[in-house]
């Protein structure tokens, strides 16, 4: 009863909010372009949920209402001078998931506190002017501002992430939910389908009780039911592949999403009254979200989309739906072919140069990277042999080794136990990345900073490949913040007939925990080959800095 | 101009004046090579330029001519040489080689007046080998009324430690030369250490003289800050990993690499230093971190 009361009041405050905007939006044409359009974008929405509510229940309290509400010109208004995502706290705010959490910080703590002042203000007057039903609306208006209120305003992780917060992960299902409506918009009515919020599964270890832990024997789409549903087959696919782990690895990741956004961008139409830039980035929205639940997305991933959104919302007004496509298709294309392609190949020229004859290579797992350099050193005649480290439960480096013996290199093969036994022969370690973040640290697959440490321990020279798209801009000293945990039935092997952990689940005290990354700080670290060159560990923030002048 | 007349030039210049930098000569060269030079494009007057500098680095087989080199001819042609006419494009080119040199010249003064306020009175110096930059520190700190000790190694196999010893003892600083092999009794005695450099690399590390690999290693064990005096042209795009990664046209004198079949019965004239060893480098950019030096490249290269 409380909650539709406070929907209501709070479309009945968009309602007069309308008003002003509109007011707002005639006065405000000669300005900026793009206040009226976010103006537009937040209107439409508004009148969605705004009609939607309207059919549930009219009376005369809303009428009342809107007299006392037309007397809040003052507070909103400032409210809604101020970009649009910025201003409506409980309305969609779609590009939440993805989008990095410094950006985030500011961004949330401003809404909270100007969803507060507003929350204040309306509850004031209410109180003023009707007593009658003002014990409800204030209450009702005030549990709006406090939930923000209370998570407090330096958030340090974004919703999805933390799972240990049960207000948290009921704020994600509602986001969901909301996602998939107001993508579709007001013309259908089917209420069944939404974004999957998979639930997680087993013990987790406490330290990382704040991240997911999915099991693979349960896709996330078994929920969703196909032939109504409002996500692209294409992103199911690539969501089932990625939580499978059919598709494993940054690079062929990013590659694969972009595959699927052009397949998405190929079979989009714009409904009628919309503009293409604004309606598919909401498209996506949906997308995304269905895919962090599948897998979190990876840091490449993160600026991959990043790239995508800011150059659909480039695409000129005018520009006809065919043109547009045709535009986007190149766009994504020539970024594949640019950070990823040509980036290992000027990678490789650097690093051969790195490679001297009678050199003893050490890698770690499987990177695409580290071994198209590796393919063509000893295409150019190069002298060496390669010592692949594996690592359980996900045994990449047998992969490594197949495509290393394939083209004929010297391979000696060690799981991560025999490291200081065979370093000492060691002259030289290559190591891939999954993102290089702000401060230099490295992130990696599981057991790289183990290696970059007793490489460093012995004195052998690290050298860490890395295109530049997977630099980002987060900061994080260890591994526990921000990782992502596995499937623990992974880490249960079946040895002489015996499986000695399969019933892991009945100890309450037994927790399994197969972490996917840890974080190697850049002292470990003496070189860092990227597609611009060869920097120290410590210039990344100085890359990072060309690149968003470039931008 | 040929490449004999150009070594010619570059000799006289160190012949003349033999407090420049070698750099600083070669710089003044090869503007001489441009100014005489008749090539009839620019992309065959690049050609020839970067002939030029190779040559001049076979002649003298230091970092600081390749750097400096590699600097001049990017600096040189960083304007927007849209001129029709290629002897345009040449005065444009000459006027900036001309401020390049000016600038460069100044260099070693910059450095000098920024690291003079590091040395207290009192203090005890170590120095390695015979480094101009370092004397123009060192003029600069006795010019301004402070007294210090110097102890400078003798530096094996040229003893250029003792021709430093001698330079000193003309500014009336008290000095002691000390054999290369007693840099860890010295170093108890010693408040900081104070070298120059051949070349600064990606890395932030620096290329200089055999023997100061040493001797940041045990000022490291002794907790003794190691400065760096350097001037920016000496900024060179090397990254070497260790010692070995050196290559061998630095080690090695220019006709050693040409005679000699085995380079491993020879010694290498220089060695690396890596950046964590390092406290500080001094340059006509300012006071630099180690970590900082990558930055000033990108800036200067990219």
């Amino acid at each position: 009863m409380a909650d539709s009361v406070g929907r209501q009041s709070d479309s009945i405050n968009h309602a007069t909010e309308e008003d002003e905007k509109k007011h707002e939006i005639i006065g405000a044409k000669g300005e900026g372009k793009e206040l009226t359009k976010e103006e537009k974008q937040r209107l439409r929405k508004e009148k969605k949920q705004h009609k939607k509510n309207k059919k549930d229940d009219r009376g005369p309290p809303e009428k009342e209402k809107e007299k006392e509400k037309a007397s809040v010109p003052a507070p909103s208004k400032p409210a809604t001078q101020s970009p649009a995502h910025k201003a409506a706290p409980v309305p969609v705010n779609a590009s939440a998931s993805e989008s990095p959490v410094a950006a985030e910080k500011p961004a949330k703590s401003k809404a909270e506190l100007r969803a507060e002042r507003r929350a204040r203000q309306d509850s004031e007057r209410a109180s003023k002017q009707g007593k009658k039903e003002g014990g409800q609306q204030s209450t009702s208006s005030k549990p709006k501002a406090t939930p923000n209120e209370l998570q407090p305003v330096v958030k340090r992780l974004p919703d999805h992430v933390q799972v240990d917060d049960p207000v948290a992960l009921k704020k994600l299902a509602k986001k969901l939910e909301r996602q998939q409506k107001s993508g579709q918009g007001c013309s259908l009515n089917i209420t069944g389908v939404k974004v999957p919020l998979r639930s997680d599964y087993g013990y987790k270890v406490s330290l990382f009780s704040h991240l997911h832990q999915y099991s693979r024997k349960n896709p996330p789409t078994q929920q969703i039911s196909i032939p109504v549903t409002v996500i692209h087959p294409s992103i199911v696919r690539l969501g089932l592949q990625y939580s499978q782990g059919i598709i494993a690895g940054s690079n062929a990741r990013s590659v694969a999403l972009l595959h699927a956004f052009k397949q998405v961008i190929q079979d989009y139409s714009t409904p009628p009254n919309e503009e293409l830039s604004r309606d598919l980035v909401n498209k996506l929205s949906p997308y995304i979200s269905f895919l962090s639940q599948c897998r979190p997305l990876s840091a490449s991933m993160g600026n991959a989309i990043k790239y995508i959104k800011k150059e659909i919302s480039n695409i000129p007004s005018q520009c006809k739906e065919e043109e547009a496509k045709r535009i986007l298709q190149e766009c994504i294309d020539s970024y594949i072919n640019e950070k990823i392609i040509l980036a290992s190949e000027a990678i490789s020229k650097y690093a051969i140069e790195k490679i001297s004859d009678g050199d003893v290579i050490l890698v770690y797992g499987c990177s695409s990277l580290v071994n198209h350099i590796l393919c063509e050193a000893f295409e150019k005649q190069r002298k060496f042999r390669v010592i692949v480290v594996d690592s359980r439960p996900r045994l990449e480096g047998r992969e490594a080794l197949r495509r290393l013996v394939k083209k004929g290199i010297r391979c000696t093969y060690v799981l991560i136990s025999a490291l200081s036994y065979i370093l000492p022969e060691v002259s030289k370690v290559f190591l891939g990345a999954h993102a290089l973040l702000a401060n230099g640290y490295v992130m990696s697959r599981v057991g790289t900073s183990q290696i970059a440490l007793v490489a460093k321990a012995y004195n052998v020279p690290v050298l860490v490949c890395c295109e530049t798209y997977k630099f980002c801009e987060r900061v994080q000293t260890d591994s526990f913040v921000s990782n992502e945990l596995d499937d623990p039935d992974d880490l249960i092997v079946t040895r002489n007939g015996k499986t000695h952990l399969e019933n892991w689940q009945t100890f309450k005290s037994l927790g399994l925990l197969n972490l996917v990354y840890d974080v190697t700080p850049p002292d470990f670290v003496d070189l860092v080959i990227t597609d611009l060159g060869m920097i120290p560990c410590t210039s990344v923030p100085v890359v990072l800095r060309v690149k968003n002048v470039d931008q | 101009m040929e490449e004999r007349e150009l070594v010619e030039y570059f000799r006289a210049q160190i012949r003349e004046d033999p407090d420049v930098a070698s750099a600083v000569a070669a710089i003044r060269s090869l503007l001489e090579f441009l100014k005489r030079d008749q090539s009839e494009t620019i992309l065959g007057l690049r050609e020839n330029m970067t002939k030029a500098i190779q040559r001049l680095e076979e002649t003298d087989s230091s970092v600081a001519v390749s750097s400096g080199g590699e600097l001049f001819l990017r600096f040189i042609s960083l304007t927007s040489l849209e001129h029709p006419d290629l002897s345009q494009c040449k005065n444009v080119m000459i006027e900036r080689g001309e401020l390049f040199l000016k600038k460069i010249s100044l260099s070693r003064g910059k450095v000098g007046k920024l690291c003079h306020t590091f040395i207290k009175d009192g203090a005890k110096i170590l120095t390695h080998s015979s480094s101009r930059v370092v004397l123009k520190v060192l003029e600069n700190a006795a010019a301004d009324n402070k007294r210090f000790t110097v102890y400078v190694t003798e530096s094996q196999p040229d003893s250029a430690g003792k021709l430093m010893a001698q330079k000193l003892h003309n500014l009336n600083i008290p000095v002691t030369v000390v054999l290369d092999a007693a840099v860890g009794y010295i170093m108890e005695k010693v408040d900081l250490v104070i070298v120059g450099a051949e070349g600064v690399v990606e890395s932030g590390g620096v290329i200089n003289k055999i023997g100061t690999y040493q001797m940041a290693v045990c000022s490291k064990a002794h907790n003794k800050p190691f400065y760096v005096v350097a001037e920016s042209f000496k900024f060179v795009r090397l990254y070497p990993l260790n010692q070995q990664d050196v290559p061998d046209r630095f080690k090695y004198k220019a006709d050693i690499l040409k005679t000699v079949k085995d380079l491993n019965q020879e010694h290498p004239m220089i060695d690396y230093t890596p950046p964590s060893l390092i406290t500080l480098l001094f340059t006509d950019l300012g006071v630099l971190t180690p970590s900082a030096v990558s930055d000033e490249l990108i800036k200067l290269y990219l």
